[in-house]
């Protein structure tokens, strides 16, 4: 069900109400439009949009902790099979070769190519794995409700992390890459693409979808409480 | 109450906050500073850009792919990449990596510079279409590193004896300047948006 949220025109009478912090909780800006709205509690399921692009602004969440428990470690679960098996194995004539994601790294830093090496270690493989990691342990802090001030430090270093994981990217490429392969080579997916896959689906979902705006509420709340 | 004082979203959480134009602010609820007129917002956005675009014209002028075949030394760049694709009939791949490599970088080079000096060239779009312009730089610019990763994937796994691919110097220009245009997005002060 859709919810229109009140436009943030008329907001001089709620500004000038109270100058008390938890006043500006109830507003929000727009990601996409910037245009100012006043919050509004929501019913399970409901959305709120923005009143003048459309966007999604915030959800309600039916037992959102568990599901980012749940969900990343099956994240981090895929991680590791996408790194530690074989992402593809191609023949040429007669010899054969496979591919799994660290020998991709290693390679890279054989050739020494050291920054695009480590620019891909960091995006594909260090920041998609700490992200989850990270989820993870913020969701089992928020659910024990303890220690505030880590959950804050966490959620702080996962917003800085979130524009540099580029795991999705890394999926499509990878076709790119086999795309260009054929005619040359027989090509045999592995179990890691399957892995990557389904990583990439959770972490859409995880990170697009629900979205750390929704973890950062959830600790207003919780702190509040 | 000063009539300067307004609402800005929290770089880093997106709690709203409340902001004038002189003083510096941190964020009411992580802490983080959120840049002011005064920080050095605009020049560091600016410095990453130019940087960036540096970076945009070796990666495209070198090659960022050597194919050693048997005695045969091949070399080619990101376009020489995308017209083979073509030829070979994979279109919508050929696409993409146009799309990509080529398309996205240089959209997101003039929404930068359009978003530091929309003011000083007299530009008046409304608030609204200049954050949409905003968003959707920060979200295409990672797509640029399709190409960087295709030749690492492909670097890695072609290696045999009758043929061998290798990364070449434009490899490292282009991922430089997909990681300036990201950081001169991620440095922009979204309050230069709005006056």
């Amino acid at each position: 069900m859709k919810i229109r949220l009140k436009h943030g025109f008329g907001l001089e009478i709620c500004y000038n109400q109270s100058m008390e912090e938890n006043r500006l909780d109830n507003l929000i800006i727009c990601h996409k439009c910037h245009t100012l709205h006043i919050k509004k509690p929501l019913k399970e399921g409901e959305k709120a949009f923005c009143k003048k692009c459309g966007a999604v602004l915030y959800r309600s969440h039916k037992n959102l902790l568990s599901q980012i428990i749940a969900l990343s470690i099956a994240a981090v679960l895929f991680f590791l099979i996408f790194l530690f098996f074989p992402l593809v194995t191609i023949d040429i004539s007669t010899s054969q070769n496979r591919l799994s994601a660290y020998e991709l790294v290693i390679e890279l830093f054989k050739n020494r190519f050291l920054i695009v090496g480590t620019f891909v270690t960091l995006s594909v493989i260090i920041f998609p794995l700490f992200v989850h990691i990270l989820y993870l342990i913020t969701a089992l802090f928020l659910k024990t409700n303890r220690n505030k001030k880590t959950s804050k430090n966490l959620l702080k270093i996962l917003s800085h992390l979130l524009p540099w994981s580029m795991s999705d990217i890394f999926l499509i490429s990878f076709f790119v890459a086999m795309v260009k392969l054929i005619g040359y080579a027989t090509i045999h997916f592995g179990v890691a693409l399957f892995a990557l896959a389904a990583f990439v689906m959770i972490d859409i979902y995880l990170t697009r979808y629900i979205g750390i705006r929704e973890l950062w509420d959830m600790r207003d709340r919780l702190v509040k409480k | 109450m000063s009539k300067n004082k307004h609402f800005i979203a929290c770089p880093i959480c997106d709690a709203v906050n409340e902001a004038d134009s002189e003083n510096e602010v941190y964020c009411r609820r992580c802490d983080s500073k959120i840049y002011n007129k005064k920080s050095r917002s605009f020049q560091i956005s600016l410095a990453f850009l130019i940087t960036a675009v540096i970076f945009y014209i070796p990666a495209n002028i070198y090659p960022i792919l050597k194919t050693f075949s048997f005695t045969q030394q091949e070399n080619s760049t990101i376009i020489g990449g995308v017209i083979t694709l073509w030829k070979h009939g994979s279109y919508p791949v050929a696409v993409i990596v146009f799309l990509a490599s080529i398309v996205v970088p240089i959209i997101k080079f003039c929404m930068m510079f359009f978003l530091l000096f929309w003011k000083k060239l007299g530009f008046k779009h409304p608030l609204a279409i200049k954050s949409k312009l905003y968003y959707i730089a920060e979200f295409i610019g990672p797509w640029s590193m399709i190409d960087i990763f295709v030749v690492g994937i492909l670097s890695a796994l072609i290696h045999f004896n009758i043929a061998t691919i290798k990364p070449a110097i434009a490899a490292t220009s282009f991922a430089l300047s997909v990681v300036f245009t990201m950081l001169s997005a991620l440095h922009y002060d979204k309050r230069l948006l709005d006056d």
